[in-house]
C-alpha cells in the first residue's frame, strides 16, 4: 500500500500496535508537552495513548480534544526533609564507619 | 483496478476465542496471517502479499487479535467490485472515515517489516515492494477464508515467477 497518491492532501501515520490511519486523527506533540499532556490527562481522568514512533511523539485526536488544556498545571512543592528543615548530613562521618567495618564485612578480620 | 496475484487460505473462526487467539495453542490470528504471507512469498518468490482482503467477520478476528483499541475500524470497503482500486478505495473510504465513529485502519505491518530505524519506525523496502499490508473488506468472501493478493502488471511483465511446491497451511 503506498502512503501517497494523486490529489491526496493526507497521509498514512503508523502507531506503536503497527496499524496505519489517517494522520488527520493524529495531532504531533511538541517535546515536553506530551508530558503535560498526561499529567492533565491522569488528573481529569481521561484515557491519553501517546505514541512514539519515527522520531515523534503523537497522540490520538478526539483524546487530545477531550483533555481540558485551560487546567493549570501544578506548582512545584518545595522538598522538606523534616518540619525544622533540611538536616545536614556528615558524609565523612558515614564513609569513615563504612570503612572501619568493611575488613569485618569482608572476613579479613 | 489492477489485475492481481492472489491465494486464499482457509482457517476456522470456532478455532479463535473472542480475543482472537487459537484455543489450540494460543497464538493471535495476526501470527497465522503471517504465516500465510510467508507462504504467499514462498510461492511467489519475487513477490509480497500487498492486500489482505476478507469478509468483515474474519476483520474483526484480526482486529482482536491484533489487541486493536476500541475506536479503531480495520479494513476499507471496497467500493469499485472486489479487487482493490488503489486510487478510489483509498480517496472514498477517508470521505467515509470523516463521518465514522471510529477510526479506520487502513492497513498494518506486513509481516516482512523486520527492520527499524533509529527511532523504532519500520524501514519501508520500496526496492522489494514490501509496504504494510492494506486491509480490504469484501463482504462476498466467505468466514473461513482471507485472501492475500499482490497486483501485478498482467500482459507484458517480464517478471519470472518461480512457483514452489509448498503445502499450503490451513488452520482448520
Amino acid at each position: 500500500m503506498e502512503t501517497e497518491g494523486q490529489n491526496r492532501q493526507w497521509h498514512l501515520i503508523r502507531n506503536d500496535n503497527g496499524e496505519w490511519i489517517s494522520d488527520e486523527y493524529a495531532v504531533i506533540l511538541q517535546p515536553l508537552e506530551d508530558v503535560s499532556l498526561k499529567a492533565r490527562a491522569i488528573r481529569q481522568k481521561k484515557p491519553l495513548n501517546i505514541q512514539r514512533n519515527g522520531g515523534l511523539s503523537w497522540c490520538y485526536k478526539h483524546e487530545f480534544e477531550a483533555i481540558d488544556r485551560s487546567d493549570p498545571e501544578p506548582k512545584f512543592r518545595d522538598l522538606k526533609l523534616n518540619k525544622s528543615g533540611n538536616k545536614h548530613i556528615d558524609l565523612d562521618k558515614i564513609f569513615s564507619e563504612y570503612f572501619k567495618r568493611l575488613p569485618k564485612m569482608l572476613g579479613e578480620e | 483496478m489492477e489485475r492481481e496475484i492472489s491465494e486464499i487460505y482457509h482457517f476456522n473462526h470456532s478455532d479463535y476465542d473472542e480475543k482472537g487467539r487459537s484455543i489450540k495453542d494460543g497464538l493471535p490470528f495476526r501470527e497465522h496471517v503471517r504465516d500465510f504471507e510467508r507462504d504467499f512469498h514462498a510461492r511467489h518468490s519475487c513477490e509480497y502479499a500487498l492486500n489482505f482482503y476478507s469478509n468483515s467477520k474474519t476483520m474483526v478476528l484480526l482486529e482482536k487479535s491484533c489487541d486493536a483499541a476500541p475506536f479503531l475500524s480495520y479494513g476499507m470497503d471496497l467500493t469499485q467490485g472486489t479487487t482493490f482500486d488503489a486510487e478510489e478505495d483509498p480517496r472514498i473510504n477517508h470521505e467515509i472515515d470523516k463521518h465514522s465513529k471510529k477510526i479506520i485502519v487502513y492497513g498494518i505491518d506486513s509481516a516482512y517489516m523486520t527492520e527499524f530505524d533509529e527511532y523504532g519506525y519500520p524501514i519501508i523496502d520500496e526496492n522489494k515492494a514490501i509496504f504494510p499490508l492494506t486491509l480490504l473488506v469484501d463482504n462476498t468472501m466467505r468466514d473461513n477464508e482471507v485472501r492475500l493478493a499482490v497486483p501485478t502488471l498482467g500482459g507484458g511483465d517480464e517478471t519470472e515467477e518461480v512457483n514452489i511446491d509448498v503445502p499450503k497451511p490451513e488452520y482448520a
